[in-house]
């Protein structure tokens, strides 16, 4: 036998559980040695039964059905022209398809093209770098912050959550991400360290896995929790050391009197 | 440049990369951006490619990069050089009442609770969309290094399905 019993199992293992690899040369000659062991055969025989059943529950797991459409969409804005069709186009047609694809290939992209996963991505970043503690402006009163903000063009309207709207405002930034104007206002915790919370207004920018509206949903990054949400129009981005616990206690909703 | 239809493409390939995706990401919303960035990334690249036979091998491949990019953002964590060679071990067995039980989101769960470098060459095995040399090509790692990741990785992943596959096995 020119291959040991471990060297047959691992090109076997290997191998599709329907058959689809038996003829590749690694797999063909594992194959045959394994099929003249009984051991080995009936060893193959409940790996291939094993890997069909994983394989088949894998297959059962349901894929979004507006997935399809929400592709189509947004990858065709920003397809490229095709060269050879333009001599079929008359000119004003050349003219009205030209003024047409310069208006999608500016607004589109920038409307259809961020994905929400980027934008928390690029926040991520931004945390781990250190950026968002270089405050452009600074003062515990939320109301002055709002109005540096409404200054400078950025979001100034704030729903801020229940449960950090007793703690003080350190200070704010603003900052553009993919053509859209992002506030940044941080908030001094009890135990000495700092929540930030991201603002951008939705206005055209709709992508398809947006956090769901009125209730956050978390994703943990390294030390980091992030809290995302909808408010109306507007997403909100909590970030803040810990876990998702950590944040879920400012983001209660206020008590009825 | 290669003659394929976009939207036939998308057709073929989006649900299988959105598992694909489902099986990296930490959740469907972002298995949903991933795979809708891919495509993105074809409308946008997808004519330079010469050969149409590639093309699958060029969406996951681009989906898996696309992945690692974005882990690499947003944990800046240094990559890893795992032992490729390793060999895997006896692997656990799975009663055959609890395997019959298993379902998409088990499998999924526990996929997702293996190592990345293990769980990208399963997750496109058990997709049985892709031999083993394709994975080498999807992932760009030597075709040994995918037998030995698919190995360790299937005995990583009956350690994971094994617990919850004996309830079921028990009278």
């Amino acid at each position: 036998m020119s291959l040991t019993p471990e060297e047959i199992r691992r090109r076997l293992r290997a191998a599709r559980p329907g058959g689809q690899d038996d003829d590749a040369p690694d797999v063909a000659e594992a194959l045959a040695l394994a099929q003249r062991d009984p051991e080995l055969a009936r060893w193959l025989a409940e790996e291939r039964q094993a890997d069909a059943r994983v394989t088949e529950a894998l297959g059962t797991v349901a894929v979004p059905a507006d997935l399809k459409t929400a592709i189509l969409a947004q990858a065709r804005a920003k397809a490229p022209a095709r060269p050879r069709s333009f001599r079929r186009f008359s000119l004003p047609a050349f003219f009205a398809f030209a003024a047409l694809f310069t208006a999608a290939a500016t607004l589109l992209p920038p409307l259809l093209h961020p994905s929400y996963t980027r934008y928390e991505g690029d926040l991520v970043g931004q945390i781990a770098s250190g950026e968002v503690l270089k405050l452009a402006f600074q003062s515990p009163s939320h109301a002055t912050v709002e109005e540096w903000l409404a200054a400078h063009r950025a979001p100034s309207e704030i729903a801020v959550p229940f449960g950090l709207q007793s703690r003080p405002d350190i200070g704010c930034r603003t900052f553009e991400w993919k053509g859209r104007q992002i506030a940044q206002v941080c908030f001094a915790l009890e135990n000495g360290k700092i929540a930030h919370l991201f603002v951008v207004r939705n206005a055209g920018w709709k992508p398809s896995t947006a956090p769901p509206q009125g209730h956050p949903q978390f994703n943990r990054h390294g030390d980091w929790t992030l809290a995302s949400w909808r408010d109306g129009t507007t997403t909100y981005v909590l970030a803040g050391e810990g876990d998702p616990a950590t944040l879920l206690r400012f983001l209660q909703p206020q008590p009825h009197a | 440049m290669a003659v394929v239809d976009f939207e036939e493409v998308v057709e073929r390939f989006y649900a299988p990369l959105y598992r694909f995706a489902l099986s990296l990401a930490r959740d469907m919303h972002e298995a949903g951006d991933l795979t809708q960035q891919t495509f993105v990334i074809w409308a946008e690249k997808g004519h330079q490619l010469r050969d149409p036979s590639k093309v699958k091998s060029w969406l996951f491949s681009t989906l898996h990069r696309e992945f690692l990019g974005a882990r690499r953002r947003e944990t800046r964590f240094p990559e890893r050089d795992l032992d490729a060679s390793a060999e895997a071990g006896e692997l656990p067995v799975i009663a055959p009442s609890g395997e019959a039980s298993l379902d998409g989101a088990t499998v999924l769960s526990a996929l997702r609770g293996i190592d990345e470098v293990f769980r990208a060459p399963l997750a496109l095995f058990y997709l049985q969309d892709h031999s083993y040399k394709e994975i080498a090509e999807v992932l760009e790692i030597p075709i040994g290094t995918v037998m030995s990741r698919i190995a360790r990785g299937k005995e990583a992943l009956r350690t994971r399905l094994a617990p919850l596959a004996e309830p079921e096995a028990r009278p």
